[in-house]
């Protein structure tokens, strides 16, 4: 039987013959795409959910009842169910201050859903006439008009497929379903203020009472607030203050500034993390191949006394590099994505950040960017002690093993 | 070395290498649901939900697979082998219905049984699949090779 | 004349001095000649024969093959001239431990050709004529000394060179070994090729067509 060798044949073998250090080397590969591929698949879901949520908000300021600012953080951010209330007419006071272009209220009501694990759900009635934060992210997927007792849902409300949710015995359509936005927003229900009250009608009838002493028709959970050009907000934050007491003005830009700082933070923890393991899997593979290039000078001075030249020797090491890093390169990124893609809710919800992993494309491209560097690093580093070796006069090589 | 006394120590590595690894993941599938990746816990004044149970039969199939693991890893004859990873395959497939299909977990995306126990049991599941459909093959084309030979 | 050699010197540095391990050679060979280089240890033998194979540079002189400056030629050039013309066989350990018997002799084949089809079928000819035919399968580490140096000739010559340099073929063999080695390269003179051996045996004068002596870095 004929069996053909080759250079590329040799490397393969090479890899075999020394399976104890080629899995080394093959592990320290895996480590550094686990920690490159995974911290990157991290850092992209961050920022894509601090994204989602900065075009969501919609709003430039909001207005809450004072002292309730932590709660209203709660509900936008973290989906934390909350409910408080204060007068209707500081809409309308709000809409004369100097500044201000566009408002419109909103009325906050909490449950637990029936339908599953007794997860409280936040209901957010808004005006279709004045609302301009909630409206445009209906549309995307619903194209009538919100009737009375229909509700829109965020991505992570359970519903069954009749297309019916039960609040307090009482039934309502789903209309639409809301894109994923990583953040409080996807567990949220939204309804026109008509639909919200007969709601709290429901629940008052059910025997859940909230505050007792809330005059329903007058009362509003917060006011968002669109500036007008030409006004910078805090000066219509300044004027808000001047005009209008009892109230806690939220800036927009300050929450997703918090969230971005804390995401920075973040960033910079993960950014060192990802350092230190490439510095640390970095000087193994210098180790590793520095012992293992010099251990087969004699080797490769065999190799040039029959005809290599510098080129071959050195693509020789160079090849079984390529296959160390490919092979630590996929699986590295395998075992990452056995963490990050299937715990995706977990991570989202342990970190406390908006967090929304990027689309198929995105991380596509990182695989491939994670795999040409783990394909591209071993062999720089082989090159360097391979080139010098094939450098040296040929004899002197195949006797210093000697 | 000859080629027949490396292919044995192979042949024994591989078999400790996969009664480690079936004992390890049965022992995860038995306990895991219980603690490091628990269902929801019980409410004493309400029904016990789906998860719960997903838990309890876990612990049944789990020990089944890490007994199985034991057995591969204490008995002497290496001709059980492809016989304990077919019954493995076997439990890996319904270690994969039971938390999807045939009792499942709470339906709520962030409900811990959902965002942790599901993915940790289907992981555990494939990789179990895995490791005895890789031991399978590899046994047939062994044998495959040795009939050859000896022809 | 196949080998020509003028003024050649190799100078080593040891410590603070310079030390001629090769001083000043004039040599020359034509197709057929079996040259044996005897000589002690530390004599320069091997130093010359590396660089008559274009393994190491020479402090000053030249080494003509076929009419070819050797150390006149690019790193590529010289490499491909060697696969083509000269066949080396080290002292010791002189195969690649991870591949057969086979891989090992047909390898200088593989390097400059593309296809498989351009190789020259003739390894297990040379393996045969050799007397490890059976052996073709086996690893370096399976053979005796003489198994593996039989199989380290016919990968010097799978190629048909016009020299063949061996580096103390004969060391570590006994006496059957040593005569097997060299009636192949008496045959392998006879066919045109020159052969240059070096060995500090004295006992093996007989089978050279010119005997030399190496002292000091001289060629005697």
């Amino acid at each position: 039987m004929k069996n053909d060798i080759s250079l590329t044949k040799l490397s393969f073998i090479n890899i075999k013959k020394h399976s104890f250090r080629s899995l080394g080397l093959i592990t320290m590969t895996a480590i550094l795409s686990l920690f490159l591929f995974g911290g990157s698949v991290l850092l992209l879901s961050l920022d894509k959910g601090l994204e989602s949520m900065s075009t969501r908000l919609g709003a430039d300021i909001m207005v809450v009842p004072i002292g309730y600012d932590k709660e209203a953080e709660g509900v936008l951010l973290r989906g934390e169910p909350s409910y408080f209330y204060f007068d209707k007419s500081v809409e309308t006071k709000l809409a004369k201050v100097d500044g201000v272009d566009k408002v419109t209220s909103q009325f906050f009501l909490t449950s637990s859903n029936q339908d599953c694990c007794s997860v409280p759900v936040q209901f957010i009635g808004f005006d279709p006439n004045t609302d301009f934060v909630v409206q445009p992210w209906i549309r995307e997927n619903y194209s009538g008009r919100i009737t009375e007792n229909s509700i829109i849902i965020g991505n992570d409300i359970l519903y069954d497929e009749s297309g019916i949710m039960k609040f307090f015995d009482k039934e309502y359509e789903v209309a639409a379903v809301l894109d994923e936005t990583g953040t409080g927003f996807d567990t949220d229900v939204y309804a026109d203020i008509v639909t919200v009250k007969s709601l709290f009608e429901a629940a008052k009838e059910k025997g859940f009472g909230f505050t007792d002493d809330i005059d329903f028709e007058n009362s509003i959970s917060s006011v968002l607030i669109k500036i007008s050009d030409g006004y910078d907000i805090d000066t219509v934050v300044h004027n808000i203050r001047m005009n209008i007491d009892g109230v806690q003005i939220i800036k927009g830009q300050t929450m997703t500034a918090e969230i971005a700082d804390n995401l920075n933070g973040f960033r910079i923890f993960l950014l060192v993390l990802l350092l230190l393991t490439g510095i640390f899997s970095i000087v193994v593979l210098i180790l590793t191949f520095s012992l293992s290039v010099n251990e087969r000078r004699r080797e490769f001075g065999i190799l040039r006394s029959i005809g290599s030249t510098r080129g071959m020797v050195v693509s020789v090491v160079i090849k079984e590099a390529v296959i160390i890093g490919i092979s630590g390169g996929i699986i590295g990124i395998v075992f990452s994505s056995l963490i990050l893609f299937p715990f995706n809710t977990y991570i989202g919800d342990s970190v406390k950040l908006p967090y929304l992993l990027p689309n198929s494309w995105v991380i596509i491209v990182v695989i491939i960017l994670t795999l040409i560097l783990s394909a591209v690093i071993p062999p720089i580093i082989a090159s360097c002690f391979a080139v010098k070796i094939s450098r040296s006069e040929i004899y002197l090589t195949m006797r210093d093993n000697d | 070395m000859s080629s027949t006394v490396i292919g044995k120590n192979k042949t024994k590595i591989r078999k400790y290498f996969l009664g480690a690894a079936f004992l390890l993941i049965g022992l995860l599938i038995a306990i895991g649901p219980q603690t490091i990746f628990a269902v929801c816990p019980k409410d004493p004044d309400s029904m016990a939900m789906a998860c719960y149970y997903t838990a309890r039969i876990s612990v049944g199939i789990g020990t089944v697979i890490a007994a199985l693991g034991l057995i591969q890893l204490v008995i002497r004859n290496n001709g059980f082998g492809s016989g304990i990873s077919t019954a493995e395959l076997l439990l890996g497939i319904l270690i994969l219905l039971v938390p999807t299909i045939l009792v499942g977990v709470c339906k709520g995306e962030h409900m811990h049984c959902h965002s942790v126990t599901l993915p940790a049991l289907i992981i555990l599941g494939v990789l179990l699949i895995v490791l005895s459909v890789t031991d399978i093959v590899i046994g047939f084309v062994g044998r495959n090779k040795r009939n050859t030979h000896e022809k | 004349m196949l080998i020509e050699v003028n003024h050649l010197t190799r100078e080593y540095r040891r410590g603070k001095n310079n030390v001629q391990a090769v001083d000043n050679i004039h040599f020359t060979a034509d197709k057929g000649d079996f040259v044996i280089i005897k000589g002690e240890s530390g004599s320069g033998k091997s130093t010359f024969l590396s660089m008559l194979a274009g393994l190491l540079h020479p402090t000053s002189g030249s080494v003509f093959i076929i009419g070819k400056n050797i150390y006149e030629l690019s790193d590529k050039e010289l490499s491909c001239f060697r696969n083509s013309h000269i066949g080396y066989i080290p002292q010791g350990h002189e195969l690649l431990s991870e591949l057969t018997v086979y891989e090992n002799v047909v390898l200088p084949q593989r390097l400059y050709r593309k296809t498989y089809s351009d190789i020259n079928d003739n390894a297990d000819k040379l393996l045969k004529k050799l007397k490890i035919g059976e052996l073709r399968n086996s690893y370096p580490c399976e053979l005796s000394g003489g198994e593996r140096k039989r199989a380290a000739i016919a990968r010097a010559i799978v190629n048909y060179p016009d020299v063949i340099l061996a580096d103390e073929p004969t060391n570590d063999l006994d006496g059957n070994n040593t005569a097997i080695v060299l009636e192949a390269f008496s045959e392998i003179a006879k066919s045109g090729t020159v052969v240059i051996m070096i060995t500090h045996d004295d006992h093996i004068s007989s089978y050279g067509s010119r005997i030399m002596t190496m002292e000091n870095g001289k060629l005697v």
